[in-house]
């Protein structure tokens, strides 16, 4: 009995989690494994079988390789451009809307609503309004006489137009920023004010270290994210576009569901997630830069 | 009453919400166009509102399928993520077992994982299944099986503010822990269980990528919204009367009616949404 109820007491609560142990087991590390082994092996369609090799990294890291490394520096290019540009106007942004004042809560939240668009709608909707000829955008720009856009009918201006899309997403952001702004007490302000500090110096010297914690996250979460970024980025890349949108999340799903090439595109996912670890450990190895103090949960 | 901002900070935020809003108006208004006018140059307003556009009969059956198959998906994903969740969020921070941080911890980093590493392998093992032909299985079973990592820290935050004293007098009356859940810490944890519901919602609403993969092979009739409209874009279904490849204003009418319902909830639930964002970080 005794061994019953200790085996209860210890073990009972496994049986809460079994969901998520299942879950994380069938639908997380079972299929990573499976893609790390294909990852090594290739097939050989005539005789089915299949071989253990290198090959598929060996392309990957192949110097002649032009479509991998392309693709990578697109991915990296559009990271490096949107990261800052989406933190800065979301900061900027909540700057702009974090006073109760009255009628701000409205402002807030029609910000928000771009956000909540669905991905399709709105990949539809740009690109309704991003049309070189009948689009709204040029054909404002017309009426200005300031000729056409070519937008996302060129090669060279894709990235930009694409990134000026994602710019109306930052309402997500500016809450998490908002948030952080209303947890600096008043009076570390009024002291500043007091002290002579005018506002460039407030800014840069309290407010922004003061939203450390909110930085760090922000910026974490962001580059796992644009590092992965596929629905818009799909449904605007065609042959206009070339290679200018073939991010690599785009890449591996062409070459896994285009070609079903599919030991290419594992080894093509390890090498993102590699990447992608590296550039969070960085990101935590520089932690202590932005947040101070003890408890930050 | 909250103090007055002053005009000009006023005039900045109109300025701000009708840049923010333009695209979602410019969607509307080319949805009530009529066909000539949209190629017609540039109206910025249709001379006549043509309702049409959203009564097209040769398209409106596979869109109500199509709006079928989403509410399917996530009527049972919302389900099914409410019970594992909430299951999982008490196991995590009520109750004590051997390799609670071991387990803890393999959740909190699945939240770290590239999905296109897993989407490869599923689809290969889905196919192995059956999951591929014919079927929407694969969009919602997962929400069944854990719910979402997301979920169950969002959750644990919140259990965390039930004092343990509520629960151990439960325990000393005789309520085993699945009574302790459902009838202790479930109606108060309300807040979050919508706050969950509705992330949820919006989540399987707007997918589109899981669906791109895995409903790929099974026809225009297992569907789901977004994946829908998506190939509608891509003109399939252009009929004689245009030579275009897309009829802007009803892709416009259908983009608006997709994005109805997500509207209506978030203008419910905007408040709760919001302080959710805040609290986990997630997006919507």
């Amino acid at each position: 009995m005794k061994f019953l109820y200790k085996l209860k007491k210890d073990y009972l609560g496994i049986l809460f989690v079994l969901p998520v142990i299942i879950g994380l087991a069938c639908f997380t590390f079972v299929p990573m494994g499976k893609s790390l082994i294909n990852s090594f092996q290739e097939t050989d369609y005539a005789t089915r079988e299949t071989v253990f090799t290198f090959n598929h990294y060996k392309r990957i890291f192949d110097s002649a390789n032009t479509q991998f490394t392309r693709s990578l520096l697109q991915t990296l290019l559009f990271t490096a451009i949107d990261i800052p540009l989406r933190m800065t106007l979301s900061f900027a942004l909540a700057l702009f809307l974090y006073k109760e004042v009255r009628g701000v809560r409205l402002v807030r939240v029609l910000c928000y609503v771009p956000v909540i668009i669905p991905t399709v709608v709105s990949g539809l909707l740009w690109k309704t309004i991003m049309e070189y000829d009948v689009g709204y955008l040029n054909l404002f720009l017309t009426e200005l006489g300031l000729g056409r856009l070519t937008l996302f009918y060129s090669e060279k201006t894709a990235l930009a137009a694409f990134v000026f899309i994602g710019l109306f997403g930052i309402g997500s952001s500016m809450i998490l920023w908002i948030s952080q702004l209303k947890n600096i007490p008043s009076t570390v302000y009024e002291v500043a004010d007091i002290e002579g500090a005018n506002r460039f110096q407030t800014l840069f010297r309290i407010t922004i270290p003061l939203c450390g914690p909110t930085i760090f996250y922000v910026l974490l979460t962001s580059i796992i994210g644009t590092l992965q970024v596929f629905d818009l980025a799909y449904m605007f890349s065609t042959p206009l576009t070339g290679d200018s949108l073939n991010f690599l999340v785009v890449f591996i799903y062409q070459q896994a569901f285009g070609f079903f090439d599919m030991g290419y595109a594992c080894a093509l996912s390890w090498v993102l997630f590699t990447i992608i670890a590296i550039l969070s450990g960085i990101v935590f190895a520089c932690k202590k830069w932005v947040i101070y103090g003890e408890d930050y949960a | 009453m909250r103090k007055k901002a002053s005009v000009s900070w006023y005039i900045a935020a109109v300025v701000l919400v009708l840049i923010f809003l333009l695209p979602f108006f410019v969607m509307i208004i080319k949805s009530f166009m009529s066909e000539e006018e949209v190629f017609d140059f540039p109206k910025l307003w249709p001379s006549s509102i043509v309702i049409a556009n959203y009564y097209n009969k040769a398209i409106m059956p596979y869109i109500l399928t199509w709006f079928m198959n989403t509410m399917i998906v996530a009527g049972l994903s919302i389900v099914g993520t409410l019970l594992s969740a909430f299951l999982c969020a008490y196991g995590f921070s009520k109750v004590h077992f051997k390799f609670k941080t071991i387990i803890f911890a393999a959740t909190m980093a699945s939240t770290m994982l590239p999905s296109i590493t897993m989407r490869i392998p599923l689809y290969m093992i889905y196919a192995d299944w059956g999951w591929l032909n014919g079927t929407l299985k694969p969009l919602f079973v997962p929400a069944f099986l854990g719910g979402g990592a997301m979920n169950i820290l969002l959750i644990m935050q919140f259990i965390k503010g039930i004092p343990n004293s509520v629960l151990e007098s439960a325990r000393i009356d005789g309520a085993n822990e699945l009574r302790c859940l459902f009838r202790i810490v479930l109606p108060n944890c309300l807040p979050i269980a919508l706050l969950v519901c509705v992330n949820t919602f919006l989540g399987v609403w707007n997918d589109y990528s899981s669906a791109l993969t895995f409903l790929r092979n099974s026809g225009e009739e297992k569907w789901t919204l977004a994946l829908g409209l998506f190939e509608l874009s891509r003109g399939r279904y252009d009929d004689e009367q245009t030579q275009t490849f897309f009829r802007e204003n009803q892709q416009m009418a259908i983009g608006v009616l997709m994005c109805i319902p997500s509207m209506l909830i978030f203008g419910i639930f905007q408040k709760s949404l919001i302080e959710g964002v805040a609290i986990s970080g997630v997006k919507a």
